[in-house]
């Protein structure tokens, strides 16, 4: 039962150990899609917001945890 | 053979985070071996092996069935925020805001913890377990990198001979030196795995989206390079916070 319980921890801890960030990197993929399906933006628009947005999400939860 | 970018990345990707995982695991298979004897770290990591090969016999024909173009997305997904969340750690820990991963500290630990549990009489349940799950919780990560890296594009093979490289290697320094593995440098190997995976991420979403990536053999590259950029610029950033130079 233990050993079920640490592989179901290992499981969430490797994509939702900080719940933030997956949060945050699924609400880029969301914006991404949409501009890709939504608006007549080019291709390219929507690779630049992925990139660029993950690597806010990224920035914003490596100084939220470095002021706790 | 003649390695792709992609496959070259795919095979770097899961030898370097296979590195990682697996020392982690030898570090806990020789607390056991050293403080509850050789059968219960070789039971243990015998079961753990069986485990994984049957996960692995159980995925692989689903993953096999499954088209390319319906894999990228969730791989993508998923893989991006495994990718991002070593990341962060990784810039977290160079830049002196967490303390760097000592193999000897944990091995330490883990030699107290088991010593504290008795010494076995016939078979070593306590030991056979931690190195049982010891191996299986690494090993799943190693799995799931390699699935992570080669599913997306065909390159299970090339991920999964990277994957037994970094076995190997580790597993061999370790039969040499029967000493915890803390001259690998964890942390810089994670950096380095957690920008590829990231990348992987970015660029198996976009492709799930149509994205016409510029150089398409290339974008890999430039997106590694400019994941790296930034994360060496957070690290920079971070040492210079005077609150975390104080601290450190």
């Amino acid at each position: 039962m233990n050993i079920l319980k640490s592989l179901l921890e290992e499981l969430a801890g490797m994509f939702a150990g900080d719940g933030m960030l997956t949060a945050g990197v699924g609400t880029i993929i969301i914006a991404a899609a949409a501009l890709r399906y939504l608006t007549p933006a080019p291709g390219i628009a929507t690779g630049a917001l992925l990139f660029f947005g993950c690597a806010l999400v990224l920035a914003l939860r490596v100084f939220a945890a470095a002021r706790k | 053979m003649v390695l792709s970018g992609a496959a070259l990345v795919a095979v770097t990707a899961a030898f370097l985070a296979s590195a990682v995982e697996i020392t982690e695991a030898y570090t806990i298979v020789l607390a056991v071996w050293l403080s509850r004897g050789w059968r219960a770290a070789i039971t243990g990591t015998i079961a753990a092996l069986v485990a994984l090969a049957a996960i692995v016999a159980a995925l692989g024909p689903v993953l096999d069935r499954v088209p390319l173009a319906a894999l990228q997305f969730p791989i993508g997904v998923l893989v991006l925020v495994f990718g991002l969340g070593w990341l962060r750690k990784a810039i977290l820990r160079a830049s002196g805001v967490l303390a760097l991963h000592d193999e000897d500290k944990i091995f330490a630990a883990e030699m107290a913890e088991l010593g504290g549990k008795g010494a076995a009489r016939g078979f070593d349940a306590a030991g056979t377990l931690t190195a049982f799950q010891g191996v299986l919780l690494e090993g799943l990560e190693v799995v799931f990198i390699v699935i992570a890296v080669g599913a997306g594009r065909g390159l299970l093979i090339p991920a999964s001979l990277g994957a037994a490289a970094a076995c190997l290697a580790v597993l061999g320094v370790g039969a040499l030196i029967h000493k915890p593995l803390s001259r690998v440098p964890e942390n810089t190997l994670k950096f380095a795995v957690g920008v590829m995976l990231s990348s992987f991420g970015v660029f198996w979403v976009g492709e799930a989206m149509s994205v016409p990536w510029p150089e398409t053999d290339f974008a890999l590259v430039y997106i590694a390079l400019a994941f790296m950029a930034v994360s060496l610029g957070l690290v920079q950033l971070l040492k210079r916070s005077p609150r975390i130079a104080s601290a450190s």
